[in-house]
């Protein structure tokens, strides 16, 4: 009675893992009690994804205990996923930094050292003169940042100041490059605004749900079952799952569209022609609210600039050849459409005539109101900016736009990459309230708000997430701190683009983190970091809500928030120092001041004196960077970030004022008179729309959406004779990105210790593979080992795998290719070639 | 220390013996040791009594029969002959531990199942949407590698009678 030899879990994978969190927690158990077990509960958002539920948090004595769904919260009503039910325990794993570490060789800094204990001065002292040095010799261009999506709003707002208007470098950009920038330059480029017009309410309003991709069922699984509640409740609810491999949203589909990788863009074109031909346009909706252009091609795929690919496009050279675009008229428009036809579009996707036939007719068909959902498979795409445009031309080609149950929305992976990345601006050409740094009115209004003379903000784009690790290895970029995100382990090419940049003798490299990641043991300095609710914090999530929490415990140790850390580090600097003497001429009153004092304690950011955090229960929070700063961080640098959205030139970024959001389960801005927008750009929802306009995209000034022509371009490498597979990379739902948290919750490395290779059958045994038999997974850029697996939750087509990236001990990443989309810069993950073989 | 009484009852959570024990295991059985030793994936391991136990929670068996094998050499107390039967005959359940009906979404134990003994569903309960297992034991090998998957331990065999 043989049973086929399984994938195994290790024998004794729980107590090889050096790193799970060695402790019971009593009150998982007891969530209910409340009163009773003298737990204190307070709100507070999810440390983890994008779908951004509010949870309630249960301290007692000085430890968070235990976690549950906030049964108040209007995005999760108490639901929550398996990572958010064991948040009580990411703070708590073994091997929490608590102590500032250095490498060092005989009590002195060494890049080759080992890592010493050192105080919070020492490791400033040391990390103020490498800044110093850099800056001296070779300007600000050589001192960079790199950021996250998961920092708090504050944190990114202080930090991106610290750089642009401090150090005068826009070389600061977050981890959300990686995940969301494609469809941020989708959304600019389209409606001149970022991020979606819909909120979660279009999940209780579609007659149909449309996946670009995502796999939400495992990603966002909340929101799923707010889906699956519509798909099962409302009659006639149709869902349309498009993919390069069958994953569990496949579960719920009425349509299974299974493409060809990077032929998600042959589909859009496709079903914008099969309307136009077929009578969906809704005309009067294209004449009133859109123009049409002729996007270029040929635009290269953002690798080094002496890679054959590069050398061969003819759009990529100069930005504005790359994003450029002329008008043309809707004649031209159907011309272009017409080669998107029914057999060649089948042919080329390898989806059946049928399938695709269902979904056009589905967006051709007036009556019903669709939503479109994507992630990672339309953003991490070399041409995501283009797959965001095109699928923002069908819903504006058929008027499926900007009301309940209909709109384009980006599902976003981190839980403040709307809040922190995108709408404090913390990318190398972005500035708050979606300015941007290129354009002189957007850096003047925010030298204004600033208090800063003018020309104080470089004009110039800093070094994007690829470019940064591009020019520290190649010695450009000298000093550099990394906060908040493990690009070791995330970021493409490991081996040849990331890990070189860190032990470049020339660099000095700093990684502010509470656990000892891939990305901190390569660093040259590590700050131990205060993390989630160890601080007061604010995230915004997927559908412009902005939540707030209050701190509910003491970070372990020395550990410090990575605001504290920014403005402490800040006060190291006189303006002397990192300003020309022509520029501080234009403010005398700065001279011989710290950029402390001139970015913080600016009488703006400092402006709300100490105070107690009260709950309204009663209950008293500590706030660890007000007690050290003397006044209310956290609320100066919001309400001195929220002039942006008030008084910007950009409309439509109202916040609310701090308070409220302590109050609430977070509020969707635009925030006016006390009321959020649900549906951005009509009239009746959104009260920047002007009267009698009925829908009106007011990022640009002619009130009019643009529809990009844009074709097919192929990937930028697809399998050939010796790299003869895909390999798409991404997540599981027991797992958060790159794992530093996630695997140091017992429970949860228990459910998913590693990292498997999911392939089909066919491919396997090809290759005299079975499931649970050990793999070598090999690109032209590094090699990995995984086991095999072919049955669960993924079921890829012959000629594609999938390999989850949580897993530091088989970092799939060292497969990866950087090329990214040339005009948002993010990586594609999903798409490069790869062979297999028996380990 | 547990007594071979306490055992029998199955106190201290239900003990598992090893695979193809015989109903009379616990007199025969002489507390060698070998098929601790031999079992490639470490599932079995002195329990109260000094008695071989299966523990679930470190991993599922996948019925290689090196233990039975080696118990040949001493007391076959894990038999040859109960080969032509099911290595144990328990039925899976699904302890209130599990914690869909709090709402979680957590399927992580489905996977696991080489025969998809495990069915995961979504059903509405209390105006939510939330996830339902159902265990099919009919199916179910008794291979226990659902066990040690479960971040929960919400997965339990209750012993039948052979
Ligand atoms: S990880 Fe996402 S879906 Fe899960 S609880 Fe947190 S916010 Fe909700
Ligand atoms: S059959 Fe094999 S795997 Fe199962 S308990 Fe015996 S030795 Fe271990
Ligand atoms: S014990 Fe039964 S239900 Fe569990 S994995 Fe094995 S066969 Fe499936
Ligand atoms: S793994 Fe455990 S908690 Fe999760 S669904 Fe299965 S039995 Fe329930």
């Amino acid at each position: 009675m043989k049973l086929s030899r399984r994938d195994f879990i290790k024998n004794n994978a729980i107590a090889s893992t050096a790193a799970v969190a060695g402790i019971t927690i009593p009150g998982i158990s007891v969530v209910e009690a409340g009163s009773k077990t003298e737990l204190r509960w307070d709100k507070a958002a999810c440390r983890f994804c994008g779908t951004g539920c509010s949870v309630l948090v249960g301290t007692h004595k000085g430890r968070v205990v235990a976690s549950q769904g906030d049964p108040d919260s209007p995005v999760n009503r108490g639901l929550n996923c398996i990572k958010g039910y064991f948040l009580s325990k990411i703070m708590y794993g073994k091997d929490r930094l608590t102590k500032p570490l250095l490498r060092k060789t005989d009590g002195k800094y060494d890049k080759n050292g080992k890592f010493e204990e050192v105080s919070w001065d020492e490791a400033f002292t040391v990390m103020a003169d490498k800044f110093k040095t850099t800056l001296k010799e070779k300007g600000p261009t050589a001192v960079g940042m790199f950021g996250s999506g998961q920092w708090t709003v504050w944190e990114g707002y202080a930090a991106a100041k610290l750089y642009k208007a401090g150090f005068r470098s826009n070389n600061i950009d977050p981890n959300a490059r990686h995940c969301m920038a494609s469809a941020v330059a989708g959304f600019m480029r389209t409606f001149g605004a970022d991020e979606p017009m819909g909120c979660y309410d279009d999940l209780e309003n579609a007659d149909a749900f449309v996946l670009w991709g995502p796999n939400m069922a495992e990603m966002h699984p909340i929101l799923w079952s707010r889906l699956t509640d519509r798909r099962l409740t409302h009659k006639g609810c149709e869902v349309h799952v498009m993919s390069t491999y069958k994953h569990r949203s496949f579960e719920l589909s009425d349509n299974d569209l299974i493409f060809k990788p990077q032929t998600d863009l042959i589909i859009a074109n496709y079903i914008a022609n099969y309307v136009v031909q077929n009578g969906g346009v809704n005309k009067e909706f294209v004449e009133k609210h859109v123009n049409l252009r002729l996007g270029n091609t040929d635009i290269g795929y953002g690798l080094r600039p002496e890679h054959p690919l590069e050398k061969k496009a003819k759009n990529n050279k100069k930005r504005k050849d790359t994003v450029g675009s002329k008008p043309m008229t809707f004649e031209e428009y159907t011309k272009f459409l017409s080669d998107y036809d029914l057999d060649s579009t089948s042919e080329k996707t390898g989806v059946p005539k049928e399938n695709l036939l269902k979904l056009a007719k589905l967006f051709n068909d007036p009556k019903k109101k669709i939503t479109s959902y994507w992630t990672m498979g339309m953003n991490q795409h070399t041409r995501g900016t283009w797959i965001n445009n095109l699928v923002y031309n069908i819903h504006l080609l058929t008027g499926k736009i900007s009301e309940p149950g209909s709109g384009p929305f980006s599902l976003t992976g981190q839980p403040s990459a709307c809040g922190t990345a995108r709408e404090v601006g913390t990318f190398a050409h972005r500035l708050p309230a979606d300015l941007v740094v290129m354009k002189k009115p957007h850096r003047d209004f925010s030298e204004k708000v600033w208090k800063l003379p003018e020309g104080t903000i470089p004009k110039k784009p800093g070094f994007h997430a690829v470019l940064q690790n591009r020019k520290l290895k190649d010695g450009k970029l000298n000093a550099y701190w990394v906060q908040c995100t493990n690009n070791m382990q995330a970021a493409p090419n490991m081996n040849e683009e990331s890990y070189p940049g860190y032990r470049n003798p020339k660099n000095f490299i700093v990684v502010s983190d509470p656990y000892p990641t891939v990305t901190a043991m390569a660093a040259d300095l590590i700050l131990p970091t205060a993390m989630w609710t160890e601080k007061e914090g604010a995230y915004g999530n997927a559908e412009r809500r902005t939540q707030f929490w209050r701190e509910q415990v003491q970070a372990p140790g020395e550990s410090k928030s990575d605001l504290w850390q920014v403005m402490e580090f800040s006060k190291r600097f006189k303006v002397e120092e990192v300003w020309p003497a022509d520029l501080i001429a234009k403010k005398p009153e700065y001279a011989g001041k710290t950029l402390y004092e001139v970015l913080y304690k600016n009488g703006q950011v400092d402006k709300y004196p100490t105070q107690e955090v009260k709950d309204s229960r009663g209950n008293v929070y500590q706030n660890h960077e007000m007690a050290d700063f003397g006044f209310y961080v956290q609320k100066g640098l919001y309400e001195e970030y929220r002039i942006f959205g008030l008084k910007g030139p950009k409309k439509g970024h109202d916040l609310a004022e701090f308070d409220a959001y302590h109050k609430s389960r977070g509020l969707r801005w635009p925030v006016v008179d006390g009321k959020e927008t649900l549906w951005r750009y009509r009239e009746g929802y959104d009260p920047f729309v002007k009267k009698g306009a009925g829908v009106e995209f007011y990022g640009y000034k002619d009130g009019k959406a643009k529809i990009f022509a844009l074709p097919y371009e192929p990937p930028a490498e697809s399998p050939d004779k010796e790299f003869d597979l895909w390999l798409c990379t991404g997540r599981v739902l027991e797992h958060w990105h790159s794992g530093s948290m996630t695997q140091r919750v017992p429970e949860l490395y228990r459910a998913v210790p590693d990292a498997k290779v999911f392939m089909h059958p066919d491919d396997a045994k090809a290759r005299k593979l079975r499931r649970g038999m050990k793999a070598k997974i090999e690109s032209r850029r590094g090699f990995i080992t995984v086991n095999v697996e072919t049955r669960g939750r993924n079921k890829p087509p012959k000629g594609l795998v999938f390999i989850p990236w949580f897993d530091a001990r088989h970092l799939v990443n060292k497969l990866t290719l950087d090329a990214t989309c040339p005009i948002s810069k993010e990586t594609d993950f999903k798409k490069c070639a790869i062979k297999i073989s028996k380990a | 220390m547990l007594s071979r009484r306490d055992f029998l009852r199955g106190k201290k959570g239900n003990s598992i013996y090893p695979p193809w024990a015989i109903s009379t295991f616990i007199d025969v059985c002489n507390r060698c040791g070998d098929c601790v030793n031999v079992c490639p994936l470490k599932i079995i391991k002195i329990g109260g009594g000094g008695y071989p136990v299966v523990d679930f929670n470190i991993g599922g068996c996948d019925f290689c029969q090196k233990c039975v094998e080696v118990c040949q050499g001493q007391t076959q107390a894990l038999s040859l002959k109960s080969l032509d039967n099911p290595a144990w005959s328990m039925q899976l359940v699904i302890t209130d531990k599990c914690i869909l009906d709090k709402g979680i979404h957590c399927r992580s134990c489905e996977e696991s199942c080489d025969v998809g003994a495990i069915i995961y569903k979504m059903k509405k309960q209390d105006m939510k949407v939330m996830g339902d297992i159902i265990i099919d034991n009919e199916k179910c090998t008794n291979c226990g590698y659902c066990v040690s998957v479960c971040p929960t331990n919400a997965i339990e065999f209750k012993t039948t009678e052979r």
